[in-house]
């Protein structure tokens, strides 16, 4: 499967920075990568916008689908389909921790919810660790899950953010490549 | 008889859903119709090479062709489609979920208004243009063409994922599921786009319609769950002029 589609699947449009930093991978070799997809007529370049960036063209998107649902086997996705149940069990109370920090602005009551977002993090961990070791990909959201805890701390944009890889960010990507990868979609499961 | 071991079979437990109980329930018959035809007394009659009486390939394919019509019929409603190419490939089979939602008697709202929904958090009043986002293809066209200026989205099931990365290009969101604790609700905030969640409507709103919502209304508690409101809930109506 290839990384670079599928990262840009997952996060649906962002810039070489962001899909470098998603991927552990050094911005050149990102461009060069979405050069090449371009070329194939996989990923379109808005330069401008409000939010210029990459993004995945309708062809790159069926030529995700098809590597999708080829590159895991059915062992695998019952195995995944596991640690997702698990997953979705934290999945609502990080939510509700994001929303209650976006709606308070009292400094004690978001280092409470720091600190609950840390009790969060050690259930998640383990799922997504887990994850990994079917699926390798799966141990760069933990890394990047664990950084974004880690920085949130001094800068309080790295709890909920959209622009930065803030907790939510990547714990939204997870979610989102849980569903990919396991073939489903929000609306079957009322998981918005 | 000898008791199974695992206590009560699977197959005497009630079914979880309507189509299993109706396909279990069509299957049994029909083996029951074989059975009586085959002039059948017992199980042992059938077995060895009269087997194919009781359940043929022929009747698989006549239930299977068949069971689907009779849920519309019964449920009087389709399958939902797990995913778009179902519905796409077999229309008359599958209809999207949020096609279904049940609308709301206008009685229950004050008299002008066409819908409501939780407010993510009160900023000032939108009247805009509908641009219902249910396909990946539309939001891919959004994505290459850009988002029109004055554009409400609404967007229902397969949106909420897909319109995070195009959400501050929206002059406003209306979307149909979900809480205010929803991912779409946290990105909305973050980008300062107005935006109900779990919305209810008298009618489905139709792209290029012109609506206003009250996005100054107080924010849902975020305490709130599905189903209960703390706070009341803002309205939408047909923009003035256009009603």
């Amino acid at each position: 499967m290839d990384e670079l589609l599928h990262a840009l699947r997952i996060k649906g449009r962002a810039t070489t920075d962001e899909l470098a930093a998603a991927l552990d991978t050094a911005p050149q070799e990102v461009e060069a990568g979405l050069r090449a997809l371009e070329a194939d007529g996989l990923a379109i370049e808005r330069a401008t916008g409000r939010r210029p960036g990459w993004m995945i063209s309708p062809a790159g998107r069926d030529a995700h689908a098809e590597q999708a649902s080829t590159h895991v086997t059915a062992e695998v996705r019952a195995e995944i389909l596991q640690h997702y149940k698990r997953f979705l069990k934290v999945n609502d109370p990080v939510k509700e921790v994001c929303t209650i920090w976006q709606t308070t602005s009292d400094e004690e009551r978001r280092l409470d919810l720091l600190a609950e977002l840390r009790a969060l993090h050690d259930q998640a961990s383990p799922v997504v660790a887990s994850t990994g070791e079917a699926i390798p990909r799966f141990a760069r959201y933990g890394d990047r899950l664990t950084a974004a805890l880690e920085r949130a701390a001094g800068d309080p944009r790295y709890v909920v953010s959209p622009l930065v890889d803030s907790y939510h960010t990547v714990w939204f990507e997870c979610h989102e490549d849980f569903l990919v990868t396991l073939g489903r979609n929000r609306h079957d499961e009322g998981s918005w | 008889m000898t008791r199974h071991p695992l206590g009560r079979p699977k197959w005497t437990l009630p079914e979880a859903g309507t189509s299993a109980a109706m396909t279990r329930a069509a299957v049994m018959a029909r083996v029951q119709e074989n059975l009586d035809r085959a002039g059948a007394r017992s199980w042992a009659d059938l077995t060895g090479d009269r087997w194919r009486d009781v359940l043929s390939a022929q009747d698989g394919a006549e239930l299977a062709a068949t069971i689907f019509e009779r849920f519309r019929l019964e449920e009087g409603r389709k399958y939902f489609a797990g995913c778009e190419v179902a519905q796409r490939e077999a229309p008359e089979r599958y209809t999207l979920r949020s096609e279904l939602q049940l609308s709301v008697e206008p009685s229950q709202f004050a008299p002008g208004v066409i819908g409501d929904g939780d407010n993510v958090f009160a900023a000032d009043d939108v009247t805009g243009t509908v641009f219902v986002v249910r396909e990946v293809s539309e939001v891919d066209r959004l994505m290459s063409d850009g988002v029109p200026e004055g554009t409400i989205a609404v967007i229902d099931d397969a949106g909420g994922t897909l319109t995070a990365p195009i959400l501050p290009d929206f002059d406003a969101v209306v979307c149909l599921a979900g809480s205010v604790r929803s991912h779409l609700a946290i990105i909305a905030r973050e980008f300062g786009v107005p935006t109900l969640m779990a919305a209810r409507l008298t009618r489905p709103l139709e792209t290029g319609e012109r609506i206003t919502v009250a996005y100054s209304a107080a924010a849902q508690s975020v305490e709130a769950y599905f189903g209960e409101d703390l706070v009341a809930r803002a309205e939408i109506r047909p923009a003035a002029g256009d009603a």
